[in-house]
C-alpha cells in the first residue's frame, strides 16, 4: 500500500511557475529546458536562489557554495523531496495514512557540447525518465532563442508545476510517468514564445505508437502547441499561456473522465481509439510580493467504442503572498467537472501552504488540503492531507 | 581497490581539477558570469532582456561604481568591490560566498582584459573624499538646500522617490531607459551601504548613465550634508507599500 502511495506521489522534475510570475522571466531563465523544470542554470543557482528566492541571511552565511559544475561543459543537479504525508477520509474506501515518503528524487545531468548542442537527462527514482538533445542550430542569443528537442520529454501544454497532483496536470494526463517521445520545436522573440511538439500520444509506452496493443499504427499521434506571453506595466507583470493538444487513437482514458465513464472505478482502461483534445488557458499577475497564478484545461474525448463523447474541465488557482524574502504564504483553489452535461462528478479542493526557503538550495514546506466532492473520484473525494516537507535541489 | 572507489576517486579528482582550472578567469567568467553578461562580456547573455537595469558591458570599459574621476577607468579594487559585494537593487549579487579570493581576483583581471581601454588608457585619477564634518543640528536642512540647488529633484524627484518630471525621459548611453532609485528605499539603491558611499557617488558620477559628477560644483562641507540628506529619506515603508512594492525580494547589506 505504501509503495503505492508513495508511486503516487512520485513529483516529476517541474517547476514553480509561481516564481516567473512574480519575477516576469520566462521559463528558461532558470531552467535549461526551455520549457521549465528539471536542472537548473547558472543564473538559477547563482543569481535568482540567492537574490530573490532565499532568505537573505541564509545565502550570505555560506561560506562557499557547493557548485554543481564539472569542468565548463557539465553540469550535476538534483532536486530530491523526502516528506511525511497524512491523509484522512471518512469515505471507508480509502484508509487513513499516516507515511514517510521520498516524494521525488530525480539526479540530473546536462552535458552542453558548445552553445548550439548540449544533451538534457533526468533520472527519476520512481523509473521515471526524461531524456533529448537540445540543438540551437543559431547559439543562444540576447531576447530570441529558438531551439529544436529531440527524444523523451514533458509535452509542451500548460504550465508544468512541481507538484503534479494539483488537477490541472495529473488529471488531465500530465502525471510524472507521462512523457513521451518525440520533438519539438520552440521559439521565442523578446516577451512571446511558442513551442510545437509531435509525440507518440502514448504518453510513455514504450511500444511506439502502438496504444499498448503493440500494433503499430501509420500516424496516431499526438500534437501539441503552447504560447506563452509576457508583459509588465509597471510594477505589474502579466504572464498569459495557451495550449492546445490533439492526441489521435489512444487508449489512455484521462482519470478526470473517471467518474463519468466508470463510477466507482479505479482505473479500467478504455477501449482503443480515443481522441482527445486537450485546450488549456494559464493567467499569472505578479505585484510585488503578491503572486497569482490561475489555469484551466478543458477535455474533450471522443470514443470509438460507443460511449458518448465527453466534456470536462479542471481548473487550479493559487495566490501567493512573500513574507519576508525566503519565506511564501500559499492558498490554493482547485474545481473539476468530470462532465460538464452531468451534475456528478463534481470536486473541489482548497489548500494552504507555508514554503520557507532558508538557504538557496533548500525548502521546507508544510501544506494542508481539503477536498470536497464526489467520492468515486480517483483524486478527490472527500478528504484531508498534510504534507511536510523537505526539499533539496541543487 | 574495488571499482566503486576507483569511480569515486576519478568523480572527485575530476570535481578538484575542475575547480583548479576555474581559478583561470575567463572559465569562472563563463561559468557565473556568462547567463547575465554573455560569453563576450557584452551584456548581451541570455537573460539580459529580462533583468533590469541590463547587465554591464564590460567590452565597453565604462563602469558607474568607481573610486575614480568621471570618464576614466577603474581600479581593479574597484572592480573587486562590486564582485564582492554585488550592487543594491539589482539581480548582481555579491559572489564572496561563491568563489575563492583566487578567482574573484582573476575574474577581475580577465574583466579588464575585455576592453582595449585598459591597455590603452592610464590609469583614473582617485578621486579625493574630503574628511567627513562632525553632524550637526543643519545638517539635513543644508543638504537639503543643496538637493533643491543643485535640482537633484528634476531627475530624483522633490522627495526622492526617483519621480522627478525628467526621469521618464533618461536613457543611458546604451539608449536604454534608466530606472531610477528611489532614494527613500536604501534597498534600492546600487551602492550606498555607507555615507562615503554617497559622497564617492556625487564626487564621481555613474558613467554611462545621465548622472554626472557634481566634484566641482559642491564644496567638501556640502557634499557630506548632501549625502547626510539622502540617507536621511530612507524610511521603513508602510504595509501596503511593503506588500506591493516593486523589488522586495532583491537585498543590500
Amino acid at each position: 500500500m505504501k509503495t503505492l502511495l508513495a508511486a503516487l506521489l512520485a513529483t516529476s522534475a517541474g517547476a514553480i511557475p509561481r516564481f516567473a510570475v512574480r519575477t516576469g522571466f520566462d521559463c528558461g531563465s532558470c531552467h535549461v529546458n526551455p520549457t521549465g523544470g528539471g536542472i537548473r542554470t547558472a543564473f538559477a543557482r547563482n543569481v535568482f536562489a540567492r537574490q530573490w528566492l532565499a532568505l537573505p541571511a541564509g545565502a550570505e552565511a555560506m561560506d562557499e557554495a557547493f557548485s554543481p559544475d564539472i569542468g565548463r561543459h557539465i553540469a550535476i543537479g538534483t532536486d530530491v523531496r523526502p516528506g511525511y504525508l497524512w491523509q484522512n477520509s471518512p469515505d471507508p474506501a480509502f484508509s487513513d495514512t499516516s507515511s514517510l515518503v521520498t516524494m521525488q528524487a530525480d539526479l540530473y545531468v546536462h552535458a552542453r557540447a558548445s552553445p548550439k548542442l548540449a544533451l538534457y537527462w533526468d533520472q527519476g527514482v520512481y523509473g521515471g525518465f526524461e531524456t533529448f538533445v537540445l540543438v540551437r542550430p543559431l547559439g543562444e542569443r540576447e531576447g530570441w532563442d529558438f531551439y529544436v528537442k529531440a527524444g523523451h520529454f514533458v509535452i509542451p501544454f500548460g504550465v508544468r508545476e512541481a507538484n503534479h497532483t494539483i488537477w490541472t496536470r495529473e488529471a488531465v494526463g500530465f502525471g510524472p510517468r507521462d512523457r513521451d517521445n518525440g520533438a519539438e520545436v520552440g521559439f521565442g522573440l523578446g516577451r512571446f514564445s511558442a513551442q510545437l511538439a509531435v509525440v507518440n500520444g502514448t504518453y510513455g509506452d514504450a511500444f511506439l505508437d502502438a496504444g499498448g496493443t503493440r500494433e503499430l499504427r501509420v500516424f496516431d499521434k499526438a500534437v501539441s502547441a503552447r504560447m506563452v506571453f509576457r508583459a509588465r506595466a509597471g510594477p505589474l507583470r502579466v504572464w498569459h499561456a495557451a495550449s492546445i493538444l490533439y492526441n489521435d487513437n489512444v487508449s489512455q482514458q484521462s482519470p478526470l473522465f473517471l467518474p463519468a465513464l466508470f463510477p466507482g472505478s479505479q482505473g479500467e482502461a478504455i477501449p482503443y481509439g480515443v481522441n482527445e483534445w486537450r485546450f488549456g488557458g494559464f493567467l499569472g499577475l505578479g505585484l510585488g510580493r503578491l503572486g497569482y497564478a490561475g489555469e484551466i484545461v478543458v477535455v474533450r474525448d471522443s470514443f470509438a467504442a460507443g460511449i458518448p463523447t465527453i466534456v470536462g474541465y479542471t481548473s487550479y488557482q493559487e495566490l501567493a503572498v512573500t513574507l519576508f524574502q525566503g519565506l511564501d504564504l500559499v492558498g490554493t483553489y482547485e474545481f473539476a467537472d468530470s462532465d460538464i452535461e452531468f451534475e456528478r462528478g463534481r470536486v473541489d479542493r482548497r489548500g494552504g501552504a507555508i514554503e520557507f526557503f532558508p538557504f538557496p538550495f533548500l525548502e521546507l514546506r508544510g501544506m494542508y488540503r481539503h477536498s470536497v466532492g464526489a467520492k468515486e473520484w480517483l483524486l478527490g473525494g472527500a478528504r484531508d492531507d498534510v504534507e511536510i516537507m523537505v526539499h533539496l535541489f541543487l | 581497490m574495488t571499482m566503486s572507489k576507483s569511480w569515486c576517486i576519478c568523480f572527485f579528482s575530476t570535481l578538484l581539477a575542475a575547480r583548479a582550472v576555474a581559478a583561470d578567469g575567463r572559465a569562472v567568467s563563463l561559468r557565473f558570469c556568462a547567463p547575465c553578461h554573455g560569453e563576450p562580456g557584452n551584456g548581451r547573455g541570455p537573460v539580459a532582456t529580462e533583468l533590469d537595469p541590463r547587465p554591464r558591458d564590460f567590452t565597453s570599459g565604462i563602469y558607474k561604481f568607481r573610486s575614480t574621476a568621471s570618464g576614466t577607468l577603474p581600479l581593479v579594487s574597484d572592480l573587486r568591490r562590486t564582485i564582492d559585494e554585488g550592487l543594491g537593487g539589482t539581480a548582481m549579487p555579491g559572489w564572496r560566498a561563491v568563489l575563492a579570493p583566487a578567482e574573484r581576483d582573476a575574474l577581475v583581471g580577465y574583466l579588464r582584459s575585455l576592453s582595449p581601454r585598459f591597455a590603452s588608457d592610464p590609469s583614473g585619477e582617485v578621486v579625493s573624499v574630503p574628511p567627513a564634518p562632525p553632524r550637526d543640528a543643519g545638517t539635513i536642512s543644508r543638504g537639503r538646500h543643496a538637493y533643491e540647488r543643485m535640482r537633484c529633484g528634476d531627475c530624483h524627484g522633490s522627495g526622492g522617490r526617483g519621480d522627478g518630471p525628467a526621469a521618464p525621459t533618461l536613457r543611458d548611453d546604451r539608449g536604454l531607459r534608466v530606472r531610477m532609485p528611489d532614494l527613500t528605499r536604501t534597498t534600492t539603491l546600487r551602492r550606498a551601504l555607507t555615507d562615503r558611499d554617497i559622497v564617492v557617488t556625487f564626487l564621481t558620477g555613474l558613467d554611462g548613465t545621465p548622472m554626472p559628477s557634481y566634484r566641482d560644483a559642491v564644496s567638501p562641507g556640502e557634499v557630506w550634508d548632501l549625502a547626510r540628506y539622502v540617507r536621511s529619506l530612507g524610511r521603513s515603508p508602510r504595509f501596503l507599500e511593503r506588500l506591493l512594492q516593486r523589488e522586495p525580494l532583491t537585498w543590500t547589506k
